[in-house]
């Protein structure tokens, strides 16, 4: 795998190994929480990317690391710009919308809201997907992302718009236009990804999960995805690299099975202490019933929130674990072909994603 | 000392085998194709360096990387140069922000700004009355629904009057409800809700009249609704500083409204006073009033507060003077207690 002189010979296989740490893992959690309290959260972007350097610096292909290179400050002005610029503006028309228009068209403004979110939250993630690939780099070749986020947020909007309309039965179709334009766009240093999936091709597999995922209560889904995962890596090629996925269904439900045992296991544990704690409190108080479920209610949330930070970075660890497990790479890195481009990379990044929190690489 | 290292040159990720040796200046890197030598100083840690870890490192004025395997490395390097136990921001991306950055920057600031500081009032005074009312029997609604109001209609109608003797100028929609606490509350658009707490709270008709005064004066200075547009601008902005993460943000909000809020408290209690002296209504044994909302709720005090702290409130309050009629009579009195506690 370190075979220096081809870099990687045709033929051979390669993973990429993660090399995290849980307690570095947690120490970095824990200072991100300490600064974000302590600076009443605006300490956010910089904690934001301080994880990013620190997944990216312990992820290695081929003997080397990955590499961030994004700013805090990048992601403030983003954040900022965004504000100021769309959601304000939105904030302002949608209040006024309410205010002015009779009740009979408020109707109006629900319309207005998800075209504006459908949107801006399809602009947002490519906007946010060209950010982080603009500021990732692997032996000092930086990646990148070609297009308009305008037009990939029109069809984000017209997709999800059909996927309403067909009750999701239009999910592959959307799947594959969405990794297809995205991994397309994809560059790393001046070559592009290549990538074909075939919504059609994955109905049926769809549809059969679509049908069962009331008596599985949604497992069936995990059916769906890795499926479409193998179909994807399989017609997906960059610079000579193939990929393949080698996990199976069960494998993807034996890690979202076990995420969600551990975090129901801690938010069992803070329901418990939450009602002992707060019992004394509610026998002796002169609070209204009503306000004491609010009491428990807040308690609980705080509870539950220091519960579910104290296990995220073992989800971490499970998730970096089982996709730096699962995806092998094959053929050989056309090292011959790729040159270093000095395209312009936006200069401050992420606003609308974080704004909308969605994250696209979950 | 000299090892054998492999070298990324940053156009291309081909990498080339060659020896690197440590001199008093830098390193040095041999290969077949490449001759470099790399000062100290412009050596940067792509990665921290660690004993026993592969050595990584970048150049200062390219793209190039050069890995060194041999795990003893790290330490020999860390001697020469200690500060590669730090991570550095590596050059081919870290670029400094344009102009047209920092104008943007001062734009969007501005807007915001003028959202938190200077809009409230101006968008408070140019919103029609009718949008006013709108919101105010909105948050009346979700404040109190009807199962929870208070319908006798001869204790309204004791309160309604009360008011109307306060403010003869003034729209003024009141109603009584089942808060959970003493309380009373100004709503945008001269809304108003007593609490049926604060009814039963009250032991003189004073105290009523001057809860209600106090309410009015806000009502008169346009408070609730400019609170309003106040509270949801800083909710866009704590967004914005903090990335959406809620109950941090939340907090900034109370922090930030504080201040202000309690100069518009202060200035309710004084101007209700002025009220009830203007309508020769006698307002005395207001501070005691106070001391024993206090008992009751505990006391608020502190940055945080969004009120007054009650010690000073009853401070402010004092007074003996026994002028000016009492503000309901008897009859009056025992309707609203009767009807409404
Ligand atoms: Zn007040």
């Amino acid at each position: 795998m370190h075979d220096v002189a081809a870099n990687m010979p045709s033929g051979s296989r390669a993973r990429v190994s993660w090399y995290g740490k849980t307690s570095e893992l947690y120490a970095l959690l824990a200072t991100n929480i300490l600064f974000k309290i302590l600076t009443l959260g605006v300490f956010t972007f910089w904690a934001r990317t301080r994880k990013r350097r620190y997944f990216w610096s312990h992820v290695e292909f081929l003997g080397d690391r990955f590499e961030y290179h994004g700013r805090g400050i990048e992601l403030f002005l983003g954040m900022l710009f965004v504000a100021a610029a769309v959601l304000l503006p939105l904030a302002i028309a949608s209040s006024l919308l309410t205010l002015a228009l009779p009740d009979e068209l408020k109707a109006i403004v629900q319309v207005f809201y998800f075209i504006a979110l459908g949107f801006l939250t399809g602009a947002g993630v490519f906007r946010a997907i060209r950010y982080r690939l603009t500021r990732s780099a692997w032996r000092g070749l930086r990646f990148g992302l070609e297009g308009r986020a305008g037009r990939f947020g029109r069809d984000y909007l017209f997709r999800t718009f059909l996927m309403l309309i067909t009750l999701s039965l239009h999910r592959p179709w959307f799947d594959a236009w969405y990794y297809r334009t995205l991994l397309t766009s994809t560059r790393y240093g001046d070559q592009h990804t290549e990538s074909r999936p075939e919504g059609g091709e994955l109905f049926g597999t769809y549809l059969v999960c679509w049908l069962l995922m009331v008596p599985t209560l949604g497992l069936s889904m995990a059916a769906y995805r890795v499926a479409f995962l193998r179909h994807l890596v399989a017609r997906t090629t960059l610079a000579g690299l193939t990929v393949s996925f080698d996990a199976t269904a069960r494998d993807l439900i034996f890690l979202r099975v076990g995420n969600f045992l551990i975090v129901g296991a801690v938010l069992l544990v803070a329901l418990g202490a939450s009602i002992t704690w707060t019992t004394p409190l509610m026998i002796g108080s002169t609070l209204s019933a009503d306000n004491k479920s609010v009491a428990i209610g807040l308690i609980f949330l705080v509870f539950g929130a220091i519960a579910v930070t104290t296990v995220l970075p073992l989800l971490w660890q499970r998730r970096m674990r089982f996709f730096c497990t699962h995806f092998v790479f094959g053929g050989a890195l056309a090292v011959d072909h790729i040159r270093a481009t000095t395209s312009d990379a936006p200069q401050v990044g992420e606003g609308l994603e974080a704004a909308f929190d969605f994250d696209a690489v979950g | 000392m000299s090892w054998s290292g492999v070298y990324a040159d940053g156009i291309s990720p081909r990498l080339q085998q060659l020896d690197v040796e440590a001199d008093f200046d830098g390193l040095q890197l041999r290969g077949e194709a490449t001759r470099e030598h790399w000062r100290w100083s412009d050596i940067l840690a792509v990665v921290p360096l660690a004993s026993g870890e592969p050595v990584r490192l970048g150049h200062r004025a390219s793209a190039a990387r050069l890995r060194i395997d041999d795990p003893t490395a790290a330490v020999a390097l860390l001697a020469h140069a200690p500060s590669l136990q730090r991570a550095h921001r590596v050059r081919s991306v870290g670029r400094r922000f344009s102009k047209g950055i920092w104008i943007r920057f001062g734009l969007a600031t501005a807007a915001l700004v003028f959202v938190i500081a200077i809009g409230p009032d101006m968008i408070a005074g140019l919103m029609p009355q009718s949008w006013a009312a709108r919101i105010g029997d909105e948050t009346l609604r979700v404040l109190a629904p009807e199962s929870k109001r208070c319908t006798d209609e001869a204790a309204l109608r004791v309160a309604r009057d009360l008011a109307a003797r306060l403010a003869p100028t003034q729209t003024i929609r009141l109603e009584i409800a089942s808060l959970g606490q003493p309380n009373a509350v100004a709503l945008p658009g001269g809304r108003i809700m007593l609490s049926r707490e604060m009814v039963a709270f009250a032991r003189t008709p004073q105290e009523i009249a001057f809860v209600l005064a106090h309410e009015l004066a806000h009502e008169q200075h346009n408070d609730p609704l400019t609170g309003f547009v106040r509270v949801s601008g800083m909710q866009v902005l704590s967004r914005v500083m903090t990335g959406g993460s809620g109950m941090l943000g939340n907090a900034g909000v109370v922090a930030a409204n504080a201040p202000m809020s309690r100069r518009v408290e202060a200035r309710a209690d004084s101007d209700g006073m002025r009220m009830l002296e203007a309508a020769n209504i006698r307002h005395n044994e207001i501070d005691s009033f106070w001391r024993r909302m206090e008992a009751q709720t505990g006391a608020s005090n502190g940055y945080l507060a969004s009120h007054p702290s009650t010690a000073a409130r009853a401070r402010a309050a004092t007074t003996d003077s026994q002028d000016g009629e009492p503000p309901l009579d008897a009859a009056a009195w025992d309707a609203l207690k009767k009807g409404c506690r």
